[in-house]
């Protein structure tokens, strides 16, 4: 297991990087210079030429491509990850500044995408095609067609404006957290509940839960013992990407909430061709991913004693 | 599975008491002379906040007349290459510090870094503990303007605000100005929070304070200010923040208020005029006959704003007030000039064909620009009465394009204050320096070079009024309508004026009714 998780590691190295420097080629052939962008929001105006020159010579934007990265990849060695053109701070700085908030976001939301769903999953399945099944489903189907930003206002409306319940907005108490992670896990809980109940239908007509059943086990024991934990590889697999998804930033729901996560500044720095920041966000998203990838692997083995990892399966 | 059932239920319950206790007792935080502001940028973002900590060395009024500020007054030589300024007396920063010849000299030296406009400068010397002279290799007319604070606005800081101190290029430690407002609080892309300068040199504000809530999706900011969350929107952005489709609905609400300014900054077609079809005087003439800003403007913003018919707002100190008759809409002369230009078979679309080729051309439309993607369409839909083809083509920026002249028309806006009157030459669109693609002409170039070069102000009249009736008649553009400025507030917020330009904020009257 462990030579496996090292070779993993060893091999993600290669992702991480080839995924930082796609995405700096990709914005490098998108039109537009960032050097007219960020003095347009420093100045307040429009940039005189000379100025847009001086901005470009001063940060190397004029250089090929191919000088750019290599420059990019000596600093990388160095482990530093270059500063926000701008904002003049260190990308490493900028990352770490923002990411609690959309850490705490994305937990957050998980949790209560796990929560709802499982249960609701579970039950779905089991009272297959009952009342509660229906409404399941069609909730269900609800929260996946909802796109985020119309069930944030939504929800803003409600609860904010209506009956006035929670902040519309803001970052810091436990009553900003709601409206963002309700939004967030909805949707969430929506995929999952449907996976779940998929899955269960699945492991049901399946011998051993037969074979459980009738040595006399009462129903939750083979739902929770049997049928749950021969259901849990996709769901873990899909909570995982879910996860990893959220970690790397929900910028609509940030903007919406006003959240200061890494989301928004990305999206920011994709509009106006921060390329040290682009690179270096790309960097540490591809190895979250990774990470928890790796995670979801460990996890099949200790839950399928079938998979073992190494060479013997 | 009974643990896993009795788990499930008390983590539900435990949800719902957090959500219960979260909730309870919720209000808005608010406290009397409080003024909370969304912003769609964060404080230090922009120059709107920054222009409430620090004073320019100079204002002006909403003509561009320059008024005093931080420099009580000035005068330039007579061969106007330097300047004299002589600053106000008890003034001090928030920390304390006098403000001097000395730190105005620091203030000065900060304001050059990395503007063009410093090759213009020799030295800056001080004269005596009040007075500082500038002196310039040659007169530069718009210096005044560039102090007036929407760009570098934290050039005025306290000399011990900097890392290290006194070194102009030192990086900013602490936002300590000179200004109405002190930077109490700052949590980065959340909120600001600014108390009164009791030492104002000006007339005090009579908030005590003002937070300057980060809050970046204009639907989602309406839906603060509807929960009392928020007291004023649309203030801290130059252009129109506020959506102008949802004026209406606050106009009609009793507890809003709605406030519009026009600052003079038209949004503008600028023509590509060093290739065809625009190369072509009679074909840009034609455009501008083919433009219905009446309808464009009334059917998309109702009377919230006004269609412009002169390529600058004239009641600038030197705007085009000689042109007294703006351009047309008249859909028989745009296809009479279309016809003299060659442009004569229609094919089965009413498209216009000239050598067996179609009329074509692609609209360059940037993403920053108010309104841009509405008016694209309805000029594209008003083209193609006269038979002409128009491609919408959107882009985050468009620097490159603008360089390289890959555009036939590109959405943009006039110069307005303080860039005016800047903003018609020197370095930007109509000077060979300027926009490469744009109209230029060597008579031009040579009225802008002398207009901002004399310091006879009635010969720089006289030469504005010539550069004006030349760009007129050379339709360099399509204006199309006045950007005004919409601010939305609670009724409770009382006084509000707007700001000079729609860079600055003007806090001085506002203040927070308690009935």
């Amino acid at each position: 297991m462990i030579k496996f998780i090292l070779y993993r590691l060893f091999i993600s190295l290669f992702v991480i990087v080839g995924a930082s420097i796609i995405s700096f080629a990709l914005i490098s052939i998108v039109p537009g210079n960032s050097a007219e962008s960020i003095l347009s929001a420093e100045l307040a105006n429009d940039p005189k030429l000379e100025e847009v020159r001086f901005f470009m010579e001063k940060h190397g934007l004029h250089n090929t491509f191919l000088i750019q990265l290599s420059q990019w990849l000596k600093m990388l060695l160095k482990c530093n990850l270059g500063t926000s053109l701008r904002t003049g701070e260190s990308v490493l700085i900028e990352f770490c500044s923002r990411f609690p908030a959309t850490l705490e976001l994305a937990v957050s939301s998980t949790l209560l995408a796990v929560i709802a769903a499982l249960p609701l999953g579970i039950l779905s399945a089991v009272k297959h095609n009952s009342l509660i099944d229906h409404i399941s489903r069609i909730v269900s189907l609800w929260g996946v067609s909802m796109p985020n930003f119309w069930l944030a206002l939504l929800l803003i409306w409600i609860f904010g404006v209506v009956l006035g319940l929670l902040p519309t907005y803001g970052y810091g108490e436990i009553k900003h957290l709601v409206l963002p992670a309700v939004t967030l896990g909805t949707g969430m809980s929506a995929i999952l509940m449907r996976l779940q109940r998929a899955s269960i239908l699945e492991v049901l007509n399946k011998n051993y839960i037969r074979t459980a059943r009738a040595k006399g086990l009462n129903e939750w024991s083979v739902i929770g013992k049997h049928a749950f934990k021969n259901t849990l590889i996709p769901v873990a697999t899909t909570i995982g990407t879910q996860l990893a998804h959220l970690l790397s930033g929900v910028v609509i729901v940030e903007q919406i909430f006003a959240w200061p996560g890494i989301g928004h500044f990305l999206v920011d720095s994709i509009n106006t061709k921060d390329f040290p920041v682009i690179q270096g966000f790309v960097l540490i998203i591809a190895f979250f991913y990774v990470c928890i990838n790796l995670a979801v692997d460990i996890f099949y083995a200790l839950f399928d004693p079938r998979i073992r990892y190494g060479g013997r399966n | 599975m009974t643990n896993f059932k009795q788990l499930y239920l008390a983590s539900v319950v435990c949800i719902l008491l957090c959500i219960v206790c979260i909730t309870d007792g919720y209000c808005v935080e608010n406290s009397p002379q409080t003024l909370i502001m969304g912003a769609q940028k964060d404080f230090l973002a922009v120059a709107e906040g920054k222009l409430l900590v620090f004073d320019s060395l100079v204002t002006l009024d909403d003509s561009g007349n320059i008024k005093p500020g931080l420099a009580e007054s000035w005068n330039f030589s007579t061969d106007g290459k330097i300047l004299t300024l002589v600053l106000r007396s008890g003034v001090i920063y928030h920390d304390g510090t006098p403000f001097d010849a000395k730190s105005a000299k620091f203030g000065l030296e900060r304001a050059k870094i990395g503007a063009y406009w410093s090759k213009y400068i020799d030295d800056i010397n001080i004269v005596s503990d009040r007075t500082v002279q500038v002196l310039f290799n040659t007169y530069y007319n718009t210096f005044l303007l560039n102090m007036t604070g929407a760009w570098q606005a934290d050039s005025f800081i306290s000399p011990s605000a900097v890392n290290p101190a006194w070194n102009p290029e030192g990086k900013i430690i602490k936002y300590i100005g000179t200004g109405a407002f002190k930077l109490a609080d700052y949590k980065k892309e959340r909120e600001a929070l600014l108390i009164r300068n009791e030492n104002y040199w000006g007339i005090k504000p009579k908030l005590s304070k003002v937070v300057w809530k980060y809050t970046p999706d204009p639907y989602a900011q309406i839906m603060a200010l509807k929960a009392g969350e928020l007291d004023i929107i649309g203030l801290p952005e130059h252009h129109s923040s506020v959506p102008f489709m949802k004026l209406g609905e606050f106009a009609a609400n009793p507890d809003m208020l709605v406030s519009i300014q026009s600052y003079g900054r038209y949004q503008v077609l600028e023509f590509n005029c060093h290739k065809p079809p625009f190369e072509d005087i009679r074909i840009r003439k034609a455009f501008n006959y083919a433009i219905d800003r009446e309808t464009m403007v009334r059917s998309l913003f109702g009377n919230i704003t006004d269609p412009s018919c002169l390529i600058t707002d004239p009641k600038f100190i030197w705007g085009p007030s000689n042109i007294k008759k703006g351009y047309q809409h008249d859909v028989e002369k745009a296809n009479q000039l279309l016809l003299e230009a060659g442009w004569l078979e229609k094919d089965e679309n009413g498209i216009l064909h000239k050598n067996g080729k179609p009329f074509e051309i692609e609209l360059l439309v940037t993403t920053g620009e108010a309104n841009g993607d509405m008016i694209a369409l309805v000029v594209q839909s008003q083209l193609k009465k006269i038979g002409i083809n128009l491609k919408i083509k959107t882009l985050t920026n468009g620097w490159d394009k603008r360089l390289t002249g890959e555009y036939d028309l590109f959405l943009h806006h006039s110069g307005c204050l303080p860039s005016i009157p800047g903003g018609i030459g020197i370095g930007d669109k109509y000077h060979s320096k300027g926009w490469p693609h744009a109209y230029h002409s060597k008579e031009l170039d040579q009225l802008i070079e002398s207009a901002f070069t004399t310091i006879d102000e009635s010969i720089m009249r006289q030469k504005c009024d010539s550069i004006w009736e030349l760009l007129h008649q050379a339709n360099p553009c399509i204006p199309l309508y006045d950007i005004k400025k919409a601010v939305v507030m609670n009724k409770k917020v009382r006084g509000f004026k707007h700001g000079v330009t729609m860079f600055h904020i003007n806090l001085t009257d506002t203040v927070i009714a308690n009935d």
